[in-house]
């Protein structure tokens, strides 16, 4: 049978994902054409520690940084999305594999950092 | 054709643009990763992927892809391009091969256990009219499965859906759209889950990674547009043949033989 809530579910994290892809195409397309005016160059992404001082300096690169970080984080709010839902269904089991998905996302995360 | 970006922009960036193999892995997961959801959103949309399989599946996928990022990022560039290599020949003999378009049993299948029970779900749109309900047997399977798409998206840059298609439809009782739906939300989870490893450690030029993840949004766009009127039996039989011949390049590339 079809599982309890699936359709809001869907529909929750679908929106999450398709907006997040749109923002940062239209972020990383703006870090572009910021950087096309004000005849710098491009390439070195700004690291994560550094990002948002990058963009309070004004450096062009760091919203060509902030874009594609955006779209990383995209699947990750689907998942907190996820979350959020179950918890509010009280599907614990569901809401405990969820944050396990997001334990393991920032270990990614921290591993890059070391 | 149901082909991640990924077996694509590698092959371009490193043969045809010759930028290092662990910064054209960096730019393939951003794109991966933007198609992925961009796909995921349409399928969650018309309630063809299973969340709950996704999510459960999506943790050993990730693990899975860590575990490659760190693998990939240790070793030396040319043993990468040789197993990716090797990969595009499967992906290769995947595509050329002739299957079943949906391997999935008629009938219900008999009770699971809890597990497989909460994992259920109705795939909407079949031929006959109405949803398939299906019960998700195999979890364990699929996991090893999953954990394994995962090492080769984390150490190679692809999707790893050539892996988790077929293990959901053949072998968990998914249908086909489902597991392909399914598929497409875990790969954008998969594909981020090492993008930061590769991020932090400096292989990925956001303004390479940029203009690959715009031309593949478009691309991808432009091919669900034109499917419904594409010979696609034709177009896998080219591009299949076309995968060996830069399966071969890669192979040579990282045997030193090509510069």
């Amino acid at each position: 049978m079809k599982q309890a809530g699936q359709p809001r579910l869907s529909a929750s994290v679908s929106r999450v994902l398709h907006y997040g892809v749109f923002l940062s195409v239209i972020v990383t397309a703006a870090g572009f054409l910021w950087i096309a005016l004000a005849g710098g160059a491009a390439t070195g992404a700004i690291p994560f520690a550094g990002l948002f001082s990058s963009l309070a300096s004004g450096d062009p690169r760091s919203v060509l940084s902030a874009g594609i970080i955006l779209l990383l984080l995209t699947p990750v709010a689907g998942v907190v999305v996820a979350l959020f839902e179950f918890a509010r269904r009280r599907e614990h089991t569901w809401a405990f594999i969820s944050l396990v998905l997001l334990l393991i996302l920032a270990a990614g995360f921290l591993a890059g950092l070391a | 054709m149901g082909v991640g970006g990924g077996f694509l922009v590698i092959p371009f960036l490193t043969l045809v643009l010759k930028l290092p193999m662990k910064v054209a892995i960096a730019c393939s997961l951003v794109a991966v990763a933007g198609t992925a959801c961009s796909a995921a959103a349409k399928y969650l949309r018309l309630d063809y992927a299973n969340v709950r399989l996704g999510l459960l599946l999506g943790t050993a996928t990730a693990a899975g892809a860590v575990a490659g990022a760190l693998v990939g990022a240790a070793v030396e560039a040319r043993f990468l391009m040789a197993f990716f290599g090797l990969v595009l020949v499967y992906t290769a003999y995947a595509m050329l091969r002739e299957r079943a378009e949906d391997r999935f049993p008629a009938g219900k299948a008999a009770p699971q256990g809890r597990l497989s029970r909460s994992l259920s779900d109705v795939s909407p749109g079949t031929a006959q009219g109405g949803g398939l309900e299906y019960i998700v047997k195999a979890v364990p399977t699929g996991m090893a499965a999953s954990g394994f798409a995962g090492l080769l998206s984390g150490m190679l840059g692809v999707g790893g859906g050539v892996v988790q298609v077929p293990v959901m439809n053949l072998a968990m009782g998914v249908p086909i759209k489902a597991a392909i739906g399914t598929s497409s939300f875990m790969i954008g989870i998969t594909a981020v889950a090492s993008s930061f490893l590769y991020y932090q450690k400096g292989y990925m030029d956001p303004a390479l990674a940029g203009p690959v993840l715009v031309g593949v949004l478009i691309g991808a766009e432009c091919g669900m547009r034109l499917m419904p009127r594409a010979p696609v039996g034709l177009l896998k039989t080219v591009f299949g043949v076309m995968l060996i011949a830069v399966a071969a390049l890669m192979l040579l590339r990282a045997a030193g033989v090509l510069g």
